[in-house]
């Protein structure tokens, strides 16, 4: 089966399908910007990662064709709606527009229907089959590209209907019922209804900016909510969101994107999962809703002198015929919430384990409440994860300061809800157990379990991690205690005889041999009397050590060499011993000389003894990186670590967002110093603060500057992960340390494909963006609802990564 | 054992010397990494003879998995790395690129390349460019190496055939752009 079988067979499974729906929407975005009104180069080839781990390097014209020969063949399918002039676009119901033609189509999703697609089938089918169709509509693409080519670049994009343009070509019957591709935004020519709801939006502001807006736009939505939805009280709840929604992702709309921005699924897009698909009356109601936000989005950017695109939600459930099935698959992470459901109560419910929480006291280390409330988001998330995004929009003031994260997030509000719901909660949040609030609270999160069940599970989940973390400081402790006391026979008693045989043993190269004779169970049986004499002779073994390496050591002053005395003083032999060891070194290298030589029968025997010992010791501790030096920011490594980072212009910083970023630097180098260190390597690390919102947490910018955003440092959990993220690039990009070939190499990393957190859970499959996200999961243990669990437990091998190369 | 120690102490002392001296020779070979300028593996990658690999070990002529993409016929073979291929493209059944990757394990650094050939006309950058690396292209001599400037360190280094600036992004270097991406 060829790429194209296999892509094929992909889109057949349908938009529902995760990796179908990513790679139709990678495959859209990359290969057909000018669909979705983006001015970009197109990319001949995309690489996509395949559901069996595997990637393949598929064309454009592979893309093309699997993606309508599967709609050609599934019309009846929810297919894969992601706007109307993508549809157009590739159905070939686009008239080519011409270099002069300057309007563009709108994102309105009230135009995609079944129809559509049925009427593609069969006009394939009349033109001759696929084949004519996609010959013609490749044509026309090629025409397009080429006069858009020829044509100076335009400034803005605006929505507008085909057949309202005296610049329009005549169409053909389904002319009237279609949208024109969408080219690069052009200067805007709207509509007539257009420019009155524009105009209406500039008087609104005119009058008194955003509270006017607001009042218009919240006047226009209850009116269609109203109109279409009841009951009036969950009337107010959509009305809450949309306008709440509206206004300030418009207010922060930043200036300098320009037409960059892109709002994928539109922050109403948790109407759809409010709807009940049962009522036809809700789903037109929805979507009128929605239709009529994405225009007076479109406008309000332009009535701020900001361009902007959307793409419309992938409503796809929305444009099908109501079905029973469709009902059945109508869910939000394992949830039907409906309005029949009475999720009003339901959120009242969650508000109100919302106040008794924040009633319980913090009688919970930090530790333990981290590790709880990684688990108990998880399991909130698994019993009813739905609610704590919708509790948010609920309340909607927890909304301000850093909406527009659902700008470019694929997710949209619902990811970026979820987030924020859940700092909202963890900010909050100090569990404790027994007592009726806490009982009381776990009953109405956990109403389908017993409140012993919980509390055990949870209980035994957190038993589970400390002792995890236990033996992890055991381990750690007991490997530092052996590297520090590493010396001599306390060495060899360490790691036993077996131990230092097994470093023999390990020797590559041209001293391998050394480990290949020992390995013999002969010369075991000698070394294991040799062990035994050892232990009765410590003294004559240092000396015999000493002066086995006296000579090259006086000769090369080798720091190497200098590790024996070292190993010999922490044996506890004094440093009186070493400085005899010393000189009946230097004795005996002169004494062949002078033939003054003292009486060396035992010194002898030492030598014969200490040496292959000593050679195996030394490579162990090359072979193990186990020198005992301090660590240092040189080495990357090391117990403690000392912070390079700077605030820049610290005055101008708020003064929480400041204290919020200290706390977390000052976690960060408590708790990860070898993870400092390797950021610290390069030098000072440059900490800007900008106050302006641009949908995202932080910035690198490829030297020794990070700029961090108020989203990113609203606590010091949060400002502890952007910190640690953007650090990580800092650390990959100029550590020198290896760490992101590293990264690379680490076998089998690839094949967990998708760092699902980043980007408000929108995910990633960049291996940069992956290697960063991942060590910020690791350093700061931010809970995520879209990953419960966290990263060990979801990215093993990355976590395993984290563990060994990073942290360590 | 005694008299035998006794009798040969100056021997024993000699020997042992002997073998505490080349064992620091040998350490204090291993420890220097080598500063050589490497020399081009006198396999062939192909039949054509066109490219040598840079990377000792590395084998363009077995078990590689091939697709085609327009008209390119791109095989893959296993490099030392447990998660990266190296590549071959043919066009016409010639062979107009490889790629090779390059494990932290190499001690080939940019500074190798560039003494070698040349220093690059072109910088791109790709998905790698956020943790620094970028690609360094001389499109005109036909070599092109995915590195960390700073660091010196390569992930890839590429051979192909000469082109112009202007030719080079879309004939080898597809999702490459010319301008740093946001990082975020």
């Amino acid at each position: 089966m060829n790429d194209q079988q296999k892509l094929v067979e992909l889109f057949d499974k349908g938009f529902s399908d995760p990796w179908a729906r990513k790679i139709a929407l990678t495959g859209i975005w990359q290969f057909f910007p000018q669909a979705l009104g983006e001015e970009r180069q197109i990319p001949n080839i995309i690489r996509v990662d395949w559901p069996d781990g595997n990637q393949a390097d598929i064309s454009r014209d592979d893309f093309e064709n699997a993606f309508l020969e599967s709609l050609s063949r599934n019309p009846q399918t929810e297919g894969f709606i992601i706007d109307s002039s993508t549809y157009n676009y590739l159905l070939g119901l686009d008239q080519t527009p011409t270099p002069e033609f300057t309007e563009t189509t709108s994102t309105t999703p009230d135009k995609i229907r079944l129809e559509e697609l049925e009427e593609f089938a069969k006009k394939t089918k009349e033109k001759g089959g696929l084949a004519e169709a996609m010959a013609e509509q490749k044509a026309k693409i090629k025409a397009w590209e080429k006069k858009v080519a020829s044509s100076p670049a335009p400034s803005v994009s605006s929505p507008r209907r085909r057949g309202s343009s005296e610049l329009e070509p005549e169409t053909e019957k389904e002319s009237a019922e279609v949208f024109v591709v969408q080219t690069q935004p052009k200067i805007i020519t709207l509509t007539q209804p257009d420019q009155e709801q524009l105009q209406a939006v500039k008087n609104a502001f005119e009058k008194g900016g955003e509270a006017n807006f607001r009042k218009e736009v919240e006047e226009k939505v209850r009116t269609e909510i109203e109109t279409r939805l009841t009951p009036s009280k969950e009337a107010d709840f959509l009305v809450s969101v949309t306008v709440d929604t509206l206004t300030k992702t418009i207010k922060n709309l930043p200036p300098e994107i320009q037409r960059e921005i892109k709002i994928i699924d539109p922050p109403l897009a948790p109407l759809t999962a409010l709807t009940d698909s049962q009522k036809t009356a809700q789903m037109e109601g929805v979507k009128k809703i929605i239709n009529e936000a994405v225009l007076a989005t479109n406008q309000v950017t332009e009535v701020l002198g900001i361009t902007a695109s959307i793409v419309a939600p992938a409503l796809g459930q929305l444009y099908q015929p109501i079905k029973e099935e469709d009902s059945k698959n109508f869910e939000v992470m394992g949830t039907k919430p409906s309005f029949k459901d009475g999720f009003i109560a339901r959120i009242n419910k969650l508000v109100e384990l919302e106040n008794e929480i924040n009633r319980l006291g913090p009688d919970l280390t930090e530790a333990q409440k981290q590790t709880l409330l990684g688990e108990f988001f998880a399991m909130a998330e698994r019993e009813d994860g739905y609610l704590q995004f919708i509790s948010h929009a609920v309340q909607g003031k927890r909304m301000e300061g850093d909406w527009g994260q659902e700008r470019t997030s694929g997710q949209g509000i619902t990811a970026y809800a979820k987030n924020r719901s859940l700092e909202y909660l963890q900010n909050k949040l100090s569990v404790k157990f027994g007592g009726e609030a806490g009982e009381k609270g776990l009953q109405v999160m956990f109403g389908k379990k017993s409140v012993a069940t919980i509390k055990n599970q949870l209980t035994n989940r957190i038993s589970t991690k400390v002792a995890a973390a236990t033996a992890k400081a055991t381990a750690t402790k007991t490997a530092a205690g052996v590297a520090l006391k590493a010396g001599g026979a306390k060495l060899a008693a360490s790691l036993g005889l077996k131990g230092v045989l097994t470093a023999l043993g390990t020797v590559a190269g041209p001293i391998g041999w050394i480990g290949g004779i020992i390995a013999g169970s002969f010369l075991e049986k000698i070394f294991s009397k040799i062990g035994i004499w050892i232990k009765k002779h410590p003294k004559e073994f240092f000396f015999g050590a000493a002066a086995s390496l006296g000579l090259p050591a006086i000769v090369t002053g080798s720091t190497l060499l200098a590790i024996p005395a070292g190993l010999a003083l922490a044996a506890g032999v004094g440093p009186r011993a070493i400085v005899g060891a010393g000189r009946a070194g230097l004795g005996l290298f002169l004494g062949t000389i002078t033939g003054t030589l003292l009486t060396i029968s035992t010194t002898v025997l030492a030598i014969i003894v200490a040496t292959p010992i000593l050679v195996a010791l030394i490579l162990f501790i090359i072979n193990n990186g186990a020198y005992m030096v301090p660590p240092s920011a040189e080495t990357g490594g090391g117990g403690s670590a000392i912070s390079c980072f700077t605030l820049v212009d610290e005055a101008t910083w708020p003064q929480d967002k400041k204290d919020n970023l200290t706390a977390a630097i000052d976690k960060l180098v408590a708790d990860h110093p070898p993870f400092v260190n390797k950021v610290c390597k390069r030098g000072e690390v440059l900490l800007h603060y900008n106050d302006f919102n641009p949908g995202y947490w932080g910035h690198y910018d490829g030297t020794n500057n990070i700029t961090l955003y108020p989203g990113g440092l609203t606590n010091q959990l949060d400002a502890e992960y952007i910190l640690s993220h953007e650090s990580s690039h800092l650390m990959g990009a100029y550590s020198a340390s290896y760490t992101y070939v590293e990264y690379l190499d680490y076998p089998d990393i690839n094949t967990e494909p998708n760092i699902i957190t980043y980007f408000s859970c929108s995910g990633t499959t960049d291996a940069s963006e992956k290697f960063a996200e991942s060590i910020a999961l690791y350093a700061s243990e931010k809970p995520f609802i879209c990953l419960p669990g966290g990263l060990q437990s979801n990215y093993p091998i990355h976590w395993q990564f984290c563990d060994e190369t990073i942290f360590k | 054992m005694k008299q035998f120690l006794n009798k040969y102490k100056f021997i024993l002392f000699g020997v042992f010397i002997l073998i505490d001296i080349i064992l620091i020779v040998i350490f204090a070979s291993k420890s220097k990494p080598s500063q050589n300028t490497p020399t081009p593996n006198s396999s062939p990658v192909n039949q054509n003879l066109k490219y040598q690999s840079l990377i000792t070990d590395n084998n363009f002529q077995n078990n590689g998995t091939e697709t085609t993409i327009n008209q390119i016929k791109k095989i893959y073979y296993p490099s030392k790395s447990p998660n990266r291929k190296n590549e071959a493209w043919y066009q016409n059944n010639n062979l107009i690129l490889i790629k090779e990757i390059v494990t932290s394990k190499e001690t080939i650094r940019i500074s190798d390349l560039v003494e070698k050939y040349s220093r690059p006309t072109l910088v791109l950058y790709g998905e790698d460019a956020l943790s620094g690396f970028y690609l360094y292209a001389t499109p005109e001599t036909g070599i092109a190496y995915l590195g960390n400037q700073e660091s010196g360190l390569l992930l890839e280094i590429w051979q192909f055939e000469p082109t112009s600036i202007n030719l080079f992004p879309a004939k080898y270097a597809e999702g490459y752009k010319d301008k740093l991406p946001v990082q975020q």
